[in-house]
């Protein structure tokens, strides 16, 4: 048996006796599957040692299982209840990432000299869009900038009604500001794809609202990526 | 004719509905593409979220009528009465409104990019935040020019339309992008320019007496024979600006940037030139009566034959500048 199965058999025994294991189990099945399950028994029976390997298949990078943690943690009811579970998932298996050759992993063990720097990051998030009125044109040239501005005031604010009450409440926002504060509350790419589609699948015109996520998330996702001046 | 027998009609293949009768109908998200409502009566009818491309409403009457979030690109409004429509977020690209009323409606975020808009009444419409880009809204002779008294143009976007000769006064403009726009001839008296941006705008002969443009970002832009008479110009940044020939009497300029601008024989009497940027600065033949130049920077300026009795230089630099006598200050 080599040191990294060792290693997983080791950890899974330890997580196996955590008490908070059923969370644990719901959470890997969760960002590895896309798949919440309320069923207490199908938790219980999904073997943990195929789910902390799934984990480092689906996940190579650990930067990335933590963005992603820290992702699906926003998509929780119960937030609290689950932060736990995520550092105690971080923490565990976040141990066989120092283990891995280097090629499938981004981080640095301070114990071993021997795993490469990581090179700087050539992008960054910018602080601002740089062209507000460009975006909003890009936004607005195929699609109806009500659907866009429909959708985007309901993962800010409450899923639009289409009421009489709703309508003049649209009415006091500017499109552009929208645009402004969506870019600015979503962290990264990823978090902007997930609530502009998760909203826009709850929505009243559902089909209009999830080509307007499509057209305002490829509208926004450059500045999420930013090249930096060198 | 009703709803019904309408939609029934249309998916059999007819388009003509020339003077059809449907008021206060509703036609929510339905697809009409192409449709001909010419001198229809459409009042108080609800088009919202319809597919309305290249549709002809020509002389039709929507007054009331509701068509936000609509797609109307290249669709036909000619001397369409339009009054109090809300066109609230609806996309109308190449659409023609020529010689249509558009008094108070409600054009909030809607996409007009390239629409034709002469000889439109837009007194009242609120145009805020509205894509107006490239829009043909200049004066056409032999009809009325558009007018905007008290239109909301607050954060709209008219980078490269042409109004030239429109009625522009009282017209609420802040945070509003001109950019490369052609505005010649055009009445800003009373108007709120505050924050706008007018990149390379062209605005010569046009009456901007008394405006707010604090704080603006026009660099290159075109004032020439302008008339800019007690506006408010301080903390704008107007580099290379052309303001050849115009009228700045009284005009506050106050800490801008005139860096490399034209202001050959320019009217500057009483203007507030207080620690402005005029390096460099084309000066020629400039009225500079009573103006104030304290803490004005005028390094390498040609003040050629420009007329400065009664100006206040106190702490001026004029490193460099050509004075008005042709003697250059070392």
């Amino acid at each position: 048996m080599d040191t990294q199965s060792q290693l997983i058999d080791e950890i899974v025994a330890s997580l196996a006796e955590d008490e908070n294991i059923l969370r644990i189990k719901r959470l890997m099945l969760f960002i590895c599957h896309d798949y919440w399950s309320n069923d207490v028994e199908e938790v219980k029976r999904t073997d943990l040692r195929q789910l902390v390997e799934e984990t480092l298949h689906t996940f190579p990078v650990l930067g990335d299982l933590k963005q992603t943690i820290n992702l699906y943690l926003k998509r929780i009811n119960k937030q609290s209840d689950y932060l736990l579970a995520a550092d105690t998932v971080i923490d565990t298996i976040g141990l066989l990432y120092a283990d891995l050759p280097p090629s499938a992993t981004s981080s640095i063990d301070p114990q071993s000299s021997t795993i490469a720097e990581p090179l700087p990051p050539t992008t960054q998030k910018l602080g601002y869009i740089p062209n507000p009125f460009d975006v909003r044109g890009d936004v607005c040239r195929n699609i109806s900038p009500l659907h866009a501005k429909i959708l985007i005031f309901s993962v800010l604010e409450y899923p639009f009604d289409p009421t009489e009450r709703d309508w003049s409440t649209l009415c006091t926002y500017d499109l552009d500001t929208l645009l402004e504060r969506l870019f600015l509350t979503c962290d990264t790419s990823a978090e902007l794809k997930v609530r502009l589609f998760d909203t826009a699948q709850n929505l009243t015109f559902a089909e209009d609202a999830r080509r307007a996520a499509g057209v305002v998330f490829q509208t926004l996702e450059p500045f999420f990526e930013w090249p930096i001046a060198s | 004719m009703n709803a019904e027998q309408l939609l029934k009609s249309y998916t059999a293949g007819q388009r003509d509905f020339t003077g059809a009768s449907l008021t206060g109908v509703n036609f929510y998200s339905t697809d009409l593409i192409g449709i001909n409502f010419t001198k229809a009566d459409l009042k108080r009818s609800s088009f919202v979220f319809a597919y309305l491309n290249k549709a002809t409403f020509n002389n039709a009457n929507l007054s009331g009528a509701k068509l936000s979030g609509a797609i109307l690109n290249q669709a036909n409004f000619t001397s369409a009465n339009l009054n109090s429509v809300d066109f609230h977020g609806a996309s109308l690209q190449r659409c023609v409104f020529f010689g249509a009323n558009l008094s108070l409606t409600n054009l909030m975020d809607a996409n007009l990019s390239e629409a034709d808009l002469r000889s439109v009444n837009l007194r009242g419409a609120i145009l805020r935040g509205a894509i107006l880009r490239s829009a043909l809204i200049r004066e056409e002779r032999g009809y009325p020019n558009t007018t905007f008294q008290g239109a909301d143009l607050r954060r709209a976007d008219l980078r490269g339309a042409n109004l030239s000769g429109v009625d522009l006064s009282g017209v609420d403009l802040t945070g509003a992008d001109l950019s490369d726009a052609t505005l010649s001839r055009v009445d800003f008296r009373g108007a709120n320019l505050g924050g706008v941006l007018m990149i390379g705008t062209v605005c010569t002969e046009s009456n901007l007496t008394g405006t707010n443009l604090a704080g603006s970002y026009m660099r290159g832009a075109n004032f020439s024979r302008a008339d800019l008479s007690g506006a408010n110009l301080s903390e704008t940044d107007i580099a290379g600006g052309n303001f050849s020939k115009a009228k700045l009497t009284n005009a506050n300029l106050s800490r801008s940037v005139l860096y490399q601008a034209i202001l050959a024989g320019c009217d500057l009497s009483r203007a507030n030139l207080d620690t402005c940027n005029l390096q460099q600065c084309n000066l020629v033949d400039a009225y500079l009566v009573r103006a104030n130049l304290d803490g004005a920077d005028l390094s390498d300026a040609l003040l050629t034959r420009a007329e400065l009795s009664g100006a206040s230089m106190i702490g001026t630099t004029m490193h460099g500048a050509t004075l008005p006598d042709g003697k250059v200050m070392a």
